[in-house]
């Protein structure tokens, strides 16, 4: 042809796509693959392009292994199901974005476990690559396949499909496993897994037995359990120096950079909260720093202060007001998840840098009885004071977000949540006839290493009811109230608590067609309902269960640092709806990081 | 304000990067290059930058409009030496002009486009050049030659007739399917020039 590029034979496919540029991918940064490389790793995102783009994780990884000496990184990213179709009727491989080299022909894949609902996506990305699905089944010429993110934390639904989890911050677990990986190249696959599971940081299943009795699994190993999960203590020593730009838009589309990592508020319901003990944090001047040189380097507009509580950076203030000439630049600040008090929704306003989006708080539960048992941390009057603040400060419209099914929740609890909203719209048209209050209510999904492991999921029946009964009582025109469909929550209740038979119904439900189960638009419950029959998997087992206090759970092997004593002390605690104060203000906790070196754990820093 | 009208290409994958995606995407190598771009008025500013025609996605291009307002005094040639140094794969800047503040605006500099059109079934080719003259008629498409590799075809009203229009045609003639099946290209855009019966560039 004369113009080179229609003779890629991916050109036809991607041109016949439902959304091409996220396959045709054009992009700014230092993506150039190595020419020369012993250990090739592909770091996979099991969702599409614009989705895994948006991943600040695989941004802050993927330099890094680059740097390394004879390592080398490309990305590739799962096909949507028109062009999985296409790659499998023209008989071709998924491969890498930078170069298209097939998975099969990686040392390593790196897939990132963000949530439950998309490891049916690593089955299609590892089928598509021509890299067996088993673990068992791989050889030693196949790709090693490494997984980590929070789901790793929790990985036996996985362990019959990975070769190595790894546990913690990529930035100390990766460099010595890819060395060791790099070093034994060409020898026997399992002289090479089980020299990574000397590392620490490492989970090697195939090297781990379980066994299954009526008071919980059990495991069992030459190698030393629990595994424990590795952390990067100075945040600082690992700040990012760049970002790749994709040409095209993606979800997130703007520079990232994190304030700190961990959280000490203790909420009981968030496994984020929990496993990414205890609180880093960076210093002001380096992320100001970084900031600057990261607009810089992407010419992206936006820049947005990452963290599980961005509002609890002592020196957010400080920063801001540091930032604020990068506004006459047409720079703009966006913080994503604010506090619920009247500070936070000042400092999102208080700046001309900040973007005025749309505001989102999370009270999660509408009664205060409730939000202790979960040990949120937010009064009425902390709602009420953010609330009017909010609609001082212009907004005309506010997103309030809250779970239900959540433990101990009565349907008083549920009506708190329509008088709470009823109570906002009050406030909001006190200062704007257009008060709008948008209401979301997703249903609560019990996960491994929280203080709610152990408690059931509601039935999908009662999710249902429990939607339906609140809906009934919006009385106001200015609240939008809309509640999440309970079967996709049903599905990631069951992944997210499950062992590794639960990994024969994923397997199952793959070949039946199952994909992108965190779309509305793809996902299928009849195809997991048969799944599970097929396989002889009850769900409701693994969901629906109270879990006694003594049993061995599927994760008991993987050592977050916070224990399960402290766990369990928490779980009762919200059972007497007695709240715990974070430990940043308040005394130590004793989660268990306090014997680990965790900054706080004297009181002070 | 520094007005740079650029010639730029979009070759490898950027022909799928969406026309409307282009203003972002350059005020962005523009950020990058240390070069500041005005803002547009009204309640939400954006970079000051124009568009030439509309290309779909697909297409790749060899001729493709567009101006920047700077605030930064620079040179055409030193901008973009700087926005060629830091644009993403497959975009490449090609000419670059200052033009007057109070010079026309860009879309209204066209009134043809010209395209290299080539089925994936190279053996399509002459069925395909008689369906598009039938079809669209001299007042869209004034020219279609066949070379040794395709077709070379100008169609007028580039804002209004592009390849969208031909593959649409083809599509409902049953010559192609979709866009799979074939190849299009655009090689310049500007005046249509009856008496020589030929384009004359832009730039």
């Amino acid at each position: 042809m004369r113009f080179a590029e229609f003779d890629d034979p991916r050109w036809p496919l991607i041109a016949g796509a439902k959304w091409p540029s996220r396959y045709a991918v054009s992009e700014w940064g230092d993506t150039k693959p190595k020419e020369k490389a012993d250990f090739r790793l592909c770091f996979c995102f099991p969702d599409v392009y614009e989705v895994g783009m948006s991943y600040l994780g695989f941004q802050l990884l993927y330099p890094r292994t680059k740097a390394l000496d004879g390592i080398d990184a490309e990305r590739a990213y799962c096909p949507w199901i028109d062009m999985e179709a296409m790659l499998r009727s023209s008989r071709m491989p998924l491969g890498s974005v930078e170069s298209g080299r097939a998975l099969k022909d990686f040392d390593g894949l790196g897939f990132t476990l963000q949530h439950e609902m998309s490891f049916t996506n690593i089955l299609t990305m590892l089928d598509l690559g021509g890299v067996p699905l088993l673990a068992a089944d791989r050889g030693d010429a196949d790709p090693i396949v490494l997984a980590g993110g929070p789901a790793a934390l929790v990985p036996e639904t996985l362990a019959e499909f990975i070769d190595i989890f790894c546990l913690g911050d990529g930035e100390v677990v990766n460099p010595p496993l890819l060395e060791l990986l790099r070093a034994t190249k060409g020898q026997p696959r399992q002289e090479r897994l089980r020299a990574a599971a000397e590392l620490e940081g490492t989970y090697v299943p195939s090297l781990v037995t379980c066994d299954y009795d009526e008071t919980g699994v059990h495991f069992s190993s030459e190698f030393a359990l629990p595994r424990r999960r590795l952390i990067c203590r100075d945040m600082d020593a690992i700040a990012p120096s760049s970002m790749i730009v994709p040409a095209s838009g993606i979800i997130h589309d703007r520079v990232a950079v994190e304030l700190f990592r961990g959280c000490s508020r203790g909420c009981r319901f968030c496994q984020a909260g929990m496993i990414y003990r205890p609180v880093r944090e960076r210093t002001a001047e380096l992320v100001e720093d970084r900031i600057c040189a990261l607009i810089q380097q992407t010419g992206w507009e936006e820049c947005s202060l990452v963290s599980l509580a961005s509002c609890d950076y002592p020196l957010i203030g400080d920063l801001l007001r540091a930032l604020a000439p990068l506004h006459s630049d047409g720079v703009k600040v966006s913080l994503p998840s604010l506090r619920v008090d009247n500070f936070s929704v000042d400092l999102a306003a208080g700046l001309e840098i900040m973007k005025k989006g749309g505001l989102t708080l999370a009270p999660e539960a509408g009664s205060q009885h409730l939000r202790d048992v979960i040990n949120k941390g937010v009064t009425d009057a902390d709602l009420d004071a953010a609330l009017e603040a909010a609609f001082a400060h212009g907004w005309q419209k506010v997103k309030l977000y809250f779970m239900m099914g959540l433990p101990g929740e009565t349907d008083d609890d549920l009506s708190g949540i329509v008088e709470l909203a009823e109570r906002a719209a009050s406030i909001g048209r006190r200062h704007t006839k257009r008060a709008q209050i948008n209401v979301s209510v997703a249903g609560f999904v019990p996960k491994g290493h929280t203080p709610f492991q152990w408690v059931a999921q509601n039935t999908r029946e009662e999710l249902a009811r429990k939607g339906s009964f609140m809906k009934k009582q919006v009385r106001s025109r200015a609240i939008s109230f809309k509640y999440h469909e309970s079967e996709q929550s049903f599905i990631e209740g069951v992944l997210a608590r499950g062992d590794r038979r639960v990994g024969k119904a994923l397997l199952e439900a793959w070949h039946l067609g199952e994909r992108f189960d965190s779309w509305s638009e793809t996902f299928s419950l009849d195809r997991w309902m048969h799944a599970f029959a097929s396989t002889g998997i009850d769900p409701a087992w693994y969901a629906q269960r109270v879990r006694a206090d003594d049993e061995a759970l599927p994760w008991d092997h993987i050592d977050t640092g916070v224990s399960k004593a402290f766990l369990l002390r928490e779980y009762q605690r919200s059972q007497a709806a007695q709240i715990t104060r974070d430990c940043r203000t308040g005394s130590c906790n004793a989660c268990g990081w306090e014997k680990r070196g965790c900054a706080w754990s004297g009181g002070a820093r | 304000m520094n007005r740079i009208r650029f010639i730029f290409e979009k070759r490898g994958f950027a022909p799928f990067v969406r026309h409307v995606e282009l203003p972002q995407l350059f005020g962005r190598i523009a950020r990058r290059a240390g070069l500041r771009v005005g803002l547009t008025q009204g309640m939400s500013p954006k970079p000051h930058i124009v568009m030439g025609p509309a290309l779909p996605v697909g297409v790749v291009s060899l001729y493709e409009t567009a101006e920047v307002w700077y605030e930064t005094s620079v040179t055409p040639q030193q901008a973009m030496e700087l926005m060629n140094a830091h644009s993403p794969s497959g975009f490449r800047f090609l000419k670059a002009v200052h033009i007057p503040a109070d010079t026309m605006s860009l879309n209204k500099c066209f009134d043809a486009a010209v395209y290299w059109l080539c089925p994936r079934d190279a053996e399509k080719t002459a069925g395909v050049k008689e369906e598009l003259e039938r079809g669209l008629g001299a007042e869209v498409m004034p020219d279609c030659r066949l070379t040794d590799d395709g077709l070379e075809l100008t169609m007028l009203d580039p804002s209004q007739n592009g390849p969208g229009a031909l593959v649409k045609h083809l599509v409902e003639a049953g010559r192609i399917a979709g866009w799979p099946d074939v190849c299009i290209a655009r090689l310049s855009l500007g005046r249509w020039r009856a008496d020589r019966r030929e384009v004359t560039p832009l730039l």
